[in-house]
């Protein structure tokens, strides 16, 4: 066990404990399939599930040190010549410290690069504030030419990596951990297209990323209970958005709550609320995710709590929207 | 010294005693209603008798019983009572060696237990159907499906009531991941089976179950795809990062939690077997 021990936990050794992280894998087939892919990482191939690609295609595996700047001109480059590169850091990383190449040499070149931002949001919260990537979809959203997604689970992400790969053109991929349990339904994965996991005439919950299980719970917690029926869907891609999906469901329930594990300005919540105005539709909205303020260092999960977008949070949201108060399961007896 | 004060012979119960002695009577005792409802053959040894057998200890607070009535068995636990048949000890660390397999010895009273001799005979036969519980002996032939799937369900029962106990004890790290806790559902499940058990844990409090806990969805959920692949992790036939990387069990929610778990399971492991 002393393997799996301290910091390092989350990011060296979660691949262990579940089988639906499987986008390494994935890799590894488009990999086999299309010999223009080379994957470019910054001292992270690892952790970020490359080092099974690189055991298989040495020659194409390129890790440019520390320095993300230079990871994103490598791939831009590369593009240039035909390659389609995947670079894959810690999503902090690699939007924030590499903006400007993002934007210049890759979305302004209009170049053919996969970026992968893992462990985004507070999926590396151990790792601090420094570590949450809680503005990376509001700078990749503001960038034109970027296609933007953000599965919800292991399963998805492989399916979100097969689909960019087949589009032309940059793509920002924003991951969380994979340990999430799936929501989506086995389908493939289509940019542009929201999907309805729930079917509900209450509320709707627009959720993206890994707190997309945790809306689904939300939703059956307050259906199960007799309080609403909400709908749920999972916006896996931010953009280009899928406005009509959206406005038929905020036509149709006028009660909406967004969740993401972003920063309330810029990113879901933001893109919900452009349609919202856009259309202008009158509905109730509640914006959950980090409410522009940085948290403490912690597990994914007590963040998650203590932010304010976890399923408790989501469940409270949607009883406020509906005029009910949450009831309280406090039922602790037993026979001890 | 007689035999008599050999078995009453006492000396300074620790808190680990104690915390054994717990998990033993209340978490591994009534694991006998399982058995009883699972196997005929058991359920032969409590036809006739009515009456209660009672397990203790010098000095001790909690007291375990089998109480026979009607053709049916119910266990239960609490302080010492007047019983029909008392199988005493003369400390807890000997009450759970006893339960732990290792030679040790009750005074049994009235009597020596021959006022109530069959059902003297019957309680320890009834303990010996516990044996189920104890890991597989090398070269033993592999159990039959029923037993396994037996043995999944009983441990599972036993380990989420055993860490509801824990809490209740104040043992330092189940109250430390309880204390601060949001309410969160820890949730056992064997897949093709209505084999489950719970732990849940919200603010300080703790309470355990059996099956799938309808109050909330699992925070932390370990799947066993079947009965033989729950079998090889909870008997340590695999351990558990061996089930993790060979697919034994497939894990649903934070690694971090998960790992928590993981060693606290390991720790009541070790406070029943290893004392």
């Amino acid at each position: 066990m002393s393997k799996v021990r301290g910091f390092t936990w989350t990011v060296a050794d979660h691949d262990l404990l579940s089988k639906i992280d499987t986008w390494g894998d994935v890799l590894v087939e488009l990999g086999r399939q299309d010999p223009r892919i080379v994957t470019i990482t910054a001292d992270l191939a690892t952790t970020t599930k490359f080092a099974r690609f690189k055991k298989e295609f040495p020659d194409r595996s390129i890790n440019v040190g520390i320095a993300e700047q230079n990871l994103m001109a490598v791939a831009a480059g590369l593009a240039a010549m035909g390659f389609v590169p995947i670079v894959c850091s810690y999503a902090s990383f690699a939007i924030l410290r590499a903006a400007e190449f993002v934007r210049t040499d890759i979305a302004y070149a209009g170049r053919n690069v996969k970026i992968i931002g893992t462990l985004a949001g507070v999926a590396f919260g151990q790792g601090g504030p420094t570590h949450h990537s809680i503005e990376d979809l509001a700078l990749m959203r503001a960038i034109p030419g970027m296609t933007i997604l953000v599965p919800s689970d292991g399963a998805e992400m492989a399916e979100a990596l097969r689909a960019a790969i087949l589009h032309e053109g940059p793509v920002y991929i924003r991951y969380g951990r994979g340990t999430e349990p799936p929501s989506r339904p086995d389908e493939p994965f289509v940019i542009g297209k929201v999907s309805v996991l729930r079917d509900g005439s209450d509320a709707t919950v627009f959720a993206c990323g890994s707190v997309v299980h945790e809306a689904v719970g939300a939703a059956q917690r307050a259906a199960s209970q007799g309080l609403l029926n909400a709908r749920v869907i999972a916006v896996s891609t931010l953009k280009p958005i899928d406005e009509n999906a959206i406005l038929a469901a905020i036509r149709e329930t006028r009660r909406i709550v967004t969740v993401e594990d972003h920063n309330v300005i810029g990113g879901l919540g933001s893109a919900i609320e452009s349609v919202i105005a856009r259309a202008g539709i009158g509905c109730a909205l509640k914006k959950l995710g980090h409410q522009d303020r940085f948290l403490c260092t912690g597990v994914p999960e007590d963040l998650m709590h203590l932010g304010g977008f976890d399923e408790d949070a989501i469940f409270s949201a949607l009883c406020e929207l509906r005029n009910i108060p949450p009831p309280v399961d406090d039922d602790w007896s037993d026979d001890g | 010294m007689n035999a008599q004060e050999n078995a009453l012979s006492t000396h300074q119960d620790t808190a680990r005693d104690e915390l054994r002695a717990d998990l033993f009577l209340v978490a591994v005792l009534p694991l006998l209603e399982v058995v009883l409802a699972e196997r005929a053959d058991v359920r032969k040894l409590v036809i006739g008798l009515s009456g209660k057998s009672q397990f203790e200890a010098r000095g001790a607070k909690l007291a375990g019983r089998l109480e026979f009535d009607a053709d049916a068995l119910r266990i239960s636990f609490g302080s010492p009572e007047p019983c029909s048949l008392h199988f005493r000890f003369g400390s807890l660390r000997k009450m759970n060696n006893f339960f732990a397999g290792k030679p040790s010895f009750p005074w049994i009273s009235p009597w020596f237990g021959l006022s109530h001799p069959i059902m003297a005979l019957r309680t320890l036969r009834l303990l010996m159907a516990l044996q189920i519980l104890e890991p597989p002996r090398q070269g033993a032939e592999p159990p039959s499906a029923d037993e396994r799937a037996l043995r999944v369900r009983l441990l599972l029962y036993l380990v989420t009531k055993a860490l509801e106990r824990l809490h209740r004890r104040g043992h330092g790290p189940m109250v430390e991941l309880a204390e601060d806790s949001p309410d969160r559902v820890y949730q056992w499940t064997v897949v093709g089976t209505d084999i489950g058990a719970w732990v849940r844990m919200h603010k300080g409090r703790v309470k355990s179950g059996r099956g799938t806990c309808a109050a909330r969805r699992p925070f932390v959920h370990f799947v066993f795809p079947d009965v033989d692949a729950a079998f090889a992790v909870l008997t340590a036939t695999s351990s558990q990062m061996q089930g993790f990387r060979g697919g034994s069990v497939v894990t649903y929610g934070s690694p971090e939690y998960t790992r928590k778990m993981a060693l606290l399971m390991q720790e009541v492991d070790k406070l029943l077997l290893e004392g």
